[in-house]
């Protein structure tokens, strides 16, 4: 029976004229989506490695010179475009793609795509994520509302009712027909964007794909699941679509803008300038309860007792070189500690965010696509983490040539390429999708409870179908 | 029957419509909720700069002070300009502006300058919490723009095709009342009480939202409100007209919901694509390369001079030649400047570039156009951002001046310098001036409102109190 009213529910969605018409629409916006950011993927992607070569080739080539103008002259470091971009771009548009590596400070990401983008941005961005997060289950919405209301109102409900099938059959069975029927539109684009991924990365982004592909298959049958719920208890078809798309709406506008917004109110992001002015007050106060130069002093002590000798002059090294590594010591603390009280403040936005998807499935997708996507602010963490570990190692390099290899005021010393080899070259390393997938445990917990919801709704509207007769 | 009773029966009818009332009154409440946000995220912004000025004037004073003491880095004025003073350069809060966050979070409204190159304070970016800025702002402008087209489709989409299917026009027809003119009533009404929720929402938005009254308030709001009435009305009359071409309820909510998600969502998400294709924003990633080209080309210039202070620790050689030393620096500035300073000019100009095409563009959508007109009243649609920004650029080379002359004669700085610091002022958008730059586009939606209004009148001359009007398309 529930194979008879999937196939018959699969044939009449397919048949219908007006469902087709939007299905063609839909497909080829998101088949056009997917092309043009494609092909911005390949453009983007080849600047960011030809302009990683070109500071790598800069860095290498720079020719004799002191390491601690070398330290200052430092590296770049550039956020990858990663392959799965073109399908979710996340919030890339509003964060810095590049990050300078110097002595003594660790600088912002600079470099947001959004600074130079139309002033039309609050619309949103055409993705395909933004097609398939929020016009898909529109699409749902349209095509299961009068399901349900509308057999009722037309009577028709009645009549198959009477026939001895159940309210869980005909649930199950609409749920597969109307289910097959979306999967069957999908299937283009499931096939485009994985040939287009495949040319993109080879197969090295396809088990992301693969976990991309199956949360979206379970947002879909979530936005199923609500759409006939809602089209079995409501009174009428119209009722039904009116309440829908009420929910749509909010879900999908105003939910995620107040939760975003009330996160600021809740915990606001401090101010470039205050976190710098902090850092600045950090740096002169130093650590350990130790100013910079009592640190200096005490290590200057201990390298004369060690040295047995009483001037920086008779010392075998360059005390320059430990003087600033000190201070980079101490910037290194002052500077984690900073940014890791503003890396609390947005957290605790995004922990809002996170609780506020309770109200609407699709923030919790939008978390968990653009994790997998590698498109998350845990992402761009991570790149900005990245390039702060090779900076410290970078440093440390340039400090112990420094040290070792010159004596103290001797400002003529020079390293040359040898030095600028060993320190070694920025590499941008992508995070491991088990990794990515560790983050997504809160919106994925949602998502859990919005099945479990669901499905308790639907089994008590099966309940209820059975008994309206 | 007389127009004021069949006005005053819709008026008892939707008195008696709970969710109507329920759903305006929520409407109301979203409304001034986004007031209070914006006025909370302004605040917050004013907070900063206000502590930044408050901080700037301190160091002044008290660089004058230790200048007069004869301090040598407060009479050292490349010490001072290079190293010590960064003054901050706010935007003026314009009218209204926590009503249109529009590109306002996104745009730097304070800048701090120095005497380096004006690409230290032009490509530095803020951290923030990105996913805030993908989601969008939870403002006044959104609710209007986004939010009170699907109110006034929830009100009106079934004011032809639900009376019919409910008999009701029929009732009037035998009531002696004509069915256009029960609809036009009816349509007016429900207008009406729109209309004057939304003017409350707006007014009471603006009056928590706002910190200061002037004349220029007036006439913003007074251009809100206006802007806010046309969009209402061309989604009053779209909805009409759906309501009247459609056979079912059903048909003429899912039509109404189409043309909110193409002109509202759609069109605008396309026209960003397509002034971004038409004029592509130049790469940053090359500024970048071009800017480490330059700086390694003008650090290679003074090399040897600089290398005998580890690049940048004049305090290293014991004896300290800041004179000597503030002079390559602002040599080096200088040679960066000059190759980076035209590639800024070029964001500059796409940004104007872009903002024309999307000032073409708008006409396609109707939430375009309102979202441009409201951003353009409160001054966030990054016009005034770019006036501050030429404005920002034009103090730096007066700051530079100040301090490079001195810099290159080697003349001291004394205390009653300090008083004689370049100021800036910032640009400041006339309330007139943005009403009128309001008006074309108003007139354009108008056009479009009349229009769809004159379609309806006709449809409605020729209304069949049941069954379809004989204009009402085949519907399978």
């Amino acid at each position: 029976m529930i194979r008879d009213i999937a196939r018959k529910e699969f044939r009449q969605t397919l048949r219908d004229g007006r469902m087709r018409l939007v299905a063609a629409v839909f497909v080829l916006l998101a088949l056009a989506a997917l092309l043009l950011a494609a092909q911005r993927y390949n453009a983007l992607s080849e600047e960011r490695i030809r302009a990683q070569r070109e500071v790598a080739a800069q860095w290498m080539e720079q020719g004799d010179k002191n390491p601690h103008s070398a330290a200052h002259y430092g590296q770049y470091a550039f956020r990858a475009a990663l392959p799965l971009a073109f399908f979710d771009p996340g919030v890339q548009a509003f964060e810095g793609v590049s990050i300078w590596l110097e002595a003594h400070r660790r600088n912002f990401a600079t470099g947001r795509p959004a600074d130079d983008l139309p002033p039309l941005l609050q619309f949103g961005e055409l993705s395909l994520a933004f097609i398939l997060q929020v016009l898909l289950p529109l699409g749902i919405v349209l095509l299961a509302y009068p399901t349900l209301a509308g057999e009722r109102e037309s009577g028709t409900l009645r009549q198959v009712m009477s026939t001895g099938v159940t309210g869980a059959q005909l649930l199950i069975g609409k749920f597969i027909g109307l289910g097959g029927a979306v999967l069957y539109l999908l299937a283009p684009l499931l096939i485009v964007g994985i040939v287009l991924l495949v040319i993109a990365s080879g197969t090295a982004w396809l088990a992301h794909a693969a976990v991309l592909g199956a949360v979206y298959l379970w947002f879909v049958a979530l936005m199923l699941g609500l759409s006939l719920w809602v089209s079995a208890v409501a009174k009428t078809a119209r009722g039904a679509l009116l309440t829908l798309l009420v929910i749509w709406a909010a879900g999908n506008f105003v939910v995620p803008r107040v939760a975003a917004d009330l996160g600021r109110l809740l915990s606001p992001t401090p101010s470039a300038d205050a976190v710098l002015r902090a850092i600045d007050e950090g740096l002169a106060a130093g650590i350990d309860g130790e100013t910079p130069a009592e640190r200096i002093e005490k290590r200057r002590q201990q390298l004369y007792q060690l040295y047995k000798v009483d001037s920086d002059a008779a010392l075998p090294i360059n005390i320059q070189g430990i003087i600033f590594g000190i201070q980079d010591e101490i910037s290194d603390a002052v500077y984690d500690r900073n940014f890791a009280a503003l890396n609390e403040a947005i957290d605790r936005q995004v922990d809002v965010f996170e609780s506020a998807s309770l109200l609407s499935p699709r923030m919790a997708l939008m978390l968990v696509s653009q994790e997998i996507a590698g498109t998350s602010i845990g992402h761009q963490r991570q790149f900005a983490d990245g390039a702060e570990v090779f900076r410290r190692r970078l440093m440390t390099t340039l400090n112990r040539d420094l040290t070792l290899n010159s004596r103290t005021g001797e400002a003529g010393y020079r390293s040359s390429a040898a030095l600028w080899q060993a320190a070694g070259e920025y590499r941008f390393e992508p995070e491991s999708l088990s990794r990515s997938f560790a983050r997504c445990g809160a919106p994925l917990m949602v998502l859990v409870i919005w099945t479990l919801l669901l499905a308790a709704l639907l089994w008590g509207a099966c309940r209820r179908l059975g008994r309206s007769l | 029957m007389r127009s004021w009773d069949l006005l005053a029966a819709e008026f008892n009818l939707l008195r008696r419509e709970g969710v109507v009332i329920a759903v305006l009154v929520g409407f109301m409440v979203t409304v001034l909720a986004a007031g209070f946000a914006g006025r909370a995220a302004i605040e917050d912004r004013r907070i900063t700069a206000e502590a930044a000025l408050q901080e700037y004037r301190q160091l002044v004073e008290s660089l004058a002070n230790q200048a007069a003491a004869g301090s040598d880095t407060a009479r050292s004025a490349g010490a001072v300009a290079f190293s010590v003073l960064s003054v901050p350069v706010v935007k003026a809060q314009t009218a209204l502006e926590a009503l249109a966050i529009g590109q306002g979070d996104l745009l730097a409204d304070t800048y701090f300058v120095t005497a380096r190159g004006a690409y230290h304070f032009l490509t530095r970016t803020d951290p923030d919490n990105a996913l805030r800025f993908t989601v969008g702002s939870f403002d006044v402008a959104f609710l209007l723009i986004w939010v009170l087209p699907l109110l006034v489709i929830g009100v009106l989409f079934d004011v032809v095709v639900g009376e019919r299917e409910r008999g009701v026009l029929a009732l009037a027809a035998v009531a002696g009342a004509s069915p256009a003119r029960f609809v036009w009533h009816k349509w007016c009404a429900r207008v009406l009480v729109l209309s004057v929720s939304c003017w409350m929402s707006i007014v009471l938005a603006a009056a928590v939202a706002e910190t200061s009254w002037t004349a220029t308030t007036a006439w913003v709001i007074t251009g809100w409100l206006l802007v806010a009435t046309v969009y209402l009305l061309f989604w009053a009359a779209l909805a009409l007209w759906i309501s009247l071409r459609s056979s079912t309820t059903e048909s003429a909510a899912m039509q109404c919901a189409g043309a909110w998600l193409l002109l509202v969502v759609l069109t605008p998400a396309l026209t960003n694509v397509g002034a971004s294709s038409i004029v592509p924003p130049p790469s940053r990633v090359e500024l970048t390369a071009a800017l480490r080209e330059a700086t390694e080309q003008a650090d290679k210039q003074i090399a040897s001079e600089r290398e005998q202070w580890f690049f940048d620790h004049p305090d290293i050689k014991g004896e300290m030649d800041r004179q000597a030393y503030y002079q390559t620096v602002a040599r080096s500035e200088a040679g960066i400047e000059q190759v980076v300073a035209p590639l800024l000019e070029r964001f500059a100009d796409t940004a104007n570039d872009q903002r024309r095409i999307v000032g073409l563009l708008k006409y396609l959508s109707p939430g375009t156009l309102t979202f441009q007109t409201l951003t353009g009243l409160s001054g966030t649609d990054g016009r005034v951002h770019a006036e501050f920004r030429a404005a920002t650029t034009e103090f730096h080379g007066r700051w530079k001046d100040f301090f490079v002359t001195r810099i290159e004669r080697g003349i001291a700085l004394e205390k009653e310098d300090f008083a004689r610091l370049p100021l800036f002022v910032s640009p400041r958008l006339g309330g007139g001036e943005a009403l009128v730059a309001a008006l074309m586009p108003m007139v354009a939606l108008l056009v479009l409102v009349s229009a769809l209004l004159a379609v309806c009148t006709r449809r409605l001359a020729a209304l069949a109190v049941t069954g379809r009007d004989r204009h009402a398309p085949q519907e399978r």
